[in-house]
């Protein structure tokens, strides 16, 4: 059994890492989209 | 190592194409699965839409969503009848149980399914006009009841708040071929308000150009079916003002309680209060005072102007003309405990009004009547919403009508 | 093909009133994004790459802030180009003078009649005004507006980078000769609303580097910092100003008895929520800006790095907005003599780039009184150890307890934000109620 540390510098680790890292934001992007649809406001620093 | 060693060594070390390869399939994938949720998002024993599932809390219904609820609650050789208007018909001041359209339900019996899709302050073109218009092909035989004030013009693609479901509609390729109707909304997009000073102000063109983009995209990406689902169904992510409070926000909407009271229930002086007697007077009185002038006999003689706006251009082209027919319009009366206080002139002229409305949609191909000119003082919740006891007469006025209508319409049997 | 048509035509029509504001948060600017990056990507060569992702920041100008909103800005960008290209230290001085007249103009008119001529005679201010708005009648602002003139769109951010460029110039720097990198300095559509404050020594090589090699790490860094930024945005902030207008009211009208009816626990707990608010808002903006420009594999400055793990005043403005603090002090603070010429003069130059700074987030003595109120902060931070008798013990107890000196940072940080949210007399009965001074 390899130590945490080979684990997490392993490319199954790096890649399943990175995939997860690559769903959240895909998923997250897709949320933005619906969310945009709804009443928002404005963004504070805009005005100044 | 520590978590955040963990974390930190994991953060550095991300493989770039995998990244991007699961962006890619993480936004793909939400799309595919909201194009499924478009076909099954429906609200379980929906009685109609409440405030926590409607814009003011920022719920936005889509047009697959109605769809969806249509399919899941009629059975085959029902007769469809869509609800739609405004808070009057979606029965503001009614319990679950008590509002009308249900008991339009009870009294129809087995042969029809009814659906309230009716939203506060929507009109006859908003969203319910498009669910049923979506569901034509589907559901041919079918009946759309909405209301109005007698001199009232819909705006063609649906009022400010409520357009969304038409370019919803419109983008995911649910409506009938009308050019008129296209044309017309398209018009409303360049409506220009010319200000003394020379400048410009174009009222809808911004807002509807948002809309058309977000329903566009929509259209292919289906975030907004499957954000609602999870907002009704899972969790709730938007914070609105008429929400629970801070700790309960995040609840599924499903888990919120249809909040309208009983009306009944509210005391009279509640419900009509001296102090807004003068307002809601005027209120009333407007109903019809633009819509007439006395002649040299002192008799009430219409302004055309007025009633050609409304019912010639106004009403003409808000439906494809196959649509028509199937159009009950309900002139939404007003209570009792304020028209007495009308003179006898006004009250005449506030008759002939609400006469002349049904007229004239009928002459436009769709079907009208009144309500609420015999309604007792307690079957009014305040100046137009009803009580329990309201909305037991107006569905017992509307049954019939939808009957006839279905048998004229060919949907029942010689 | 006719969706893609309907939009182009879109994206030269100037927004509608309900987008002011919103700038990245509309589906227009998501399109405008997808087909900008896309194209910038889809060209390889930086000849073309820079000239087409200039005219896509015309576009993006053009949409939000309308011909009105633009015309200045052009104006003021050609000259402030010209004075460049001369290196005159006079013409940079004249240029820059030009930049502060022009943010004076439109966003302190108004401030500056009615509250600063106000305070001598009453009279004074509405009579300009009135004279004003009859001679300028395109520029005026509709009555009742908290400015006299329509301010461009990031009026205050184009003022910075200009004065910035010509102090650069005028100190000996290179100026910029390419119109297009000046163009693209000027009007960087992810910069241009609300920041970061750019330099351009910094941002002319990151400009060229991203156009000649960006590549896929830039491209899923970018993603994931803009997903970061809306994050922080649509689902932290939105929601904790939702909440907080049902809790405390508007910015203008606070509801200082409903808060004064909350248990003290509660009442922290809303001041918490406010700065979180405003750190998840701004530095939300500013990730989404950083990660737009990281897409095109060019680098903004950063803006934010923990700022409520500052541990003194000091430190707190070396994480917040850090674009506009090292803004200040170099071309605020340090020209004005900065830390050369004793304590004292420290002191007042530091209080008048912290009154500055307020200023420049609105024309309100909210936003005075809250600079000076850092600037008081600052200096005491700076300079309490030298206090005869208290100063040392207490520097070396904080030092022993570092944990004490972040809680005091952070609670001076948090009350000042009463004092950038909301007029001064609610500000002062709210800060009065977290220590159960009812009003």
């Amino acid at each position: 059994m390899s130590s945490p540390e080979q684990f997490v510098r392993s490319p199954l680790a790096r890649h399943a890492f990175s995939l997860l890292v690559g769903l959240t934001v895909g998923v997250f992007l897709h949320y933005l989209l619906y969310r945009l649809g709804l009443p928002i406001q404005p963004f504070i620093y805009v005005a100044f | 190592m520590t978590t955040k060693e963990i974390f930190l060594a994991l953060r550095t070390s991300m493989v770039t194409r995998t990244v991007l390869a699961g962006l890619a399939v993480g936004f793909v994938g939400m799309c595919l699965l909201g194009r499924r949720a478009a076909h099954t998002v429906a609200h379980e024993n929906f009685i109609r839409f409440t405030q926590y599932t409607s814009p003011e809390s920022k719920y936005y219904p889509t047009v697959s969503e109605m769809m969806s609820i249509v399919r899941a609650k009629i059975k085959p050789g029902q007769i469809l009848v869509v609800v739609g208007g405004n808070s009057i018909l979606r029965g503001v001041a009614q319990t679950p149980d008590q509002v009308w359209s249900r008991k339009l339900q009870e009294k129809l019996g087995d042969g029809y399914c009814v659906v309230n899709f009716a939203f506060n302050s929507s009109l006859i073109t908003d969203a319910a006009s498009v669910a049923a218009e979506a569901l034509s092909k589907e559901f041919p035989r079918q009946i759309y009841i909405a209301n109005a004030a007698p001199t009232q013009a819909p705006t063609p693609g649906g009022s400010s708040v409520y357009r969304w479901v038409y370019w919803d509609a419109y983008y995911k390729g649910l409506l009938l071929d009308a050019p008129a109707r296209e044309k017309k909304v398209a018009d409303t997009i360049y409506t220009r308000i010319p200000y003394p000073d020379g400048h410009v102000v174009y009222p809808f063109r911004g807002n509807i150009q948002e809309l058309k983009l977000a329903a566009w995209l929509d259209s292919w990406c289906y975030f907004n079916d499957f954000w609602n689902d999870v907002a009704y169904e899972d969790f709730n992510t938007v914070w609105g003002n008429l929400m629970p409070g801070l700790a309960d926000f995040m609840q599924p909407r499903k888990n919120w309680r249809d909040p309208d009271p009983d009306g009944t229930q509210i005391p009279m002086t509640v419900r009509f209060p001296a102090t807004t007697l003068e307002g809601e007077l005027a209120n009333i009185r407007g109903n019809s005072q633009y819509a007439f002038n006395k002649d040299a006999a002192g008799k009430w003689e219409i302004y055309l102007p007025l009633w050609d706006d409304v019912f010639q251009k106004g009403i003409q082209d808000i439906f494809p003309p196959a649509l028509k027919s199937r159009t009950l319009i309900l002139l939404s009366g007003t209570a009792t405990y304020y028209t007495r206080w009308l003179t006898e002139d006004e009250r005449y002229r506030d008759k002939i009004a609400y006469e002349m409305a049904v007229q004239r949609w009928k002459a436009g191909g769709f079907d009208a009547m009144e309500y609420g000119r015999d309604f007792a003082i307690e079957d009014f919740y305040d100046r137009t919403h009803l009580t329990a006891t309201g909305a037991l007469k107006l569905s017992g006025m509307v049954a019939p009508k939808v009957r006839e209508m279905a048998q004229q319409l060919g949907y029942l049997p010689k | 093909m006719n969706e893609f048509l309907s939009f182009l035509r879109m994206a030269f029509e100037p927004a509608g009133a309900d987008e002011a504001g919103r700038i990245f948060n509309t589906y227009w600017f998501v399109v405008f994004a997808a087909v900008a990056t896309a194209g910038f990507w889809l060209l390889r060569k930086p000849a073309l790459r820079l000239p087409f992702l200039a005219l896509a920041c015309v576009a993006f100008h053009y949409h939000f802030a309308g011909p009105a909103g633009m015309a200045p800005i052009i104006v003021l960008g050609i000259v402030t180009y010209l004075i460049g290209l001369t290196r005159s230290r006079h013409a940079c001085v004249a240029g820059i003078i030009l930049s502060v007249l022009a943010l004076c103009f439109y966003k302190y008119a108004h401030f500056l009649t009615l509250e600063v001529l106000g305070q001598i005679n009453k009279s004074w201010g509405p009579a300009i005004e009135a004279y004003a708005r009859l001679k300028l009648p395109k520029l005026a602002s509709p009555e009742g507006s908290a400015y006299l003139f329509v301010p461009p769109l990031g009026m205050s951010f184009f003022a910075f980078e200009f004065v910035h460029y010509l102090y650069e110039v005028r100190k000996g720097a290179a100026p910029l000769r390419n119109p297009l990198h000046f163009t693209l300095f000027s009007i960087f559509f992810p910069s241009l609303v609300a920041g970061p404050i750019k330099r351009f020594g910094q941002f002319i090589p990151s400009l060229e580097a991203g156009a000649s090699q960006v590549g896929p790490d830039d491209v899923a860094i970018g993603f994931r910092r803009i997903a970061m930024g809306f994050l922080k945005k649509v689902v932290i902030a939105d929601n904790l100003t939702s909440a907080l207008g049902l809790y405390i009211g508007t910015y203008n009208d606070p509801h200082v008895a409903q808060f004064a009816a909350y248990g003290m626990a509660t009442r922290w707990f809303l001041l918490i929520l406010i700065a979180l608010r405003i750190l998840f808002d701004f530095s939300g903006y500013s990730d989404i800006a950083i990660g737009l420009a990281r897409l095109l594999g060019i680098q903004l400055p950063e803006n934010f790095n923990w700022p409520y793990a500052a541990k003194s005043i000091q430190d707190f403005w070396q994480r917040w907005h850090i674009s506009l603090s090292s803004w200040i002090r170099d071309y605020v603070y340090i020209p004005l003599g900065g830390n050369r010429h004793g304590a004292g003069r420290k002191i007042l130059n530091g209080l008048v780039a912290f009154a500055l700074c307020g200023l420049w987030h609105g024309a309100a003595w909210n936003f005075v009184v809250w600079g000076l109120y850092h600037g008081t902060g600052l200096a005491i931070c700076a300079n309490y150890r030298a206090l005869p008798g208290v100063g040392q013990p207490l520097g070396k107890l904080l030092d022993l307890a570092p944990k004490g000196s972040w809680l005091l940072t952070q609670l001076f940080v948090c009350l000042g934000w009463l004092l950038f949210f909301y007029p001064l007399d609610k500000a002062a009965q709210l800060a009065g109620l977290l220590f159960g001074i009812t009003p």
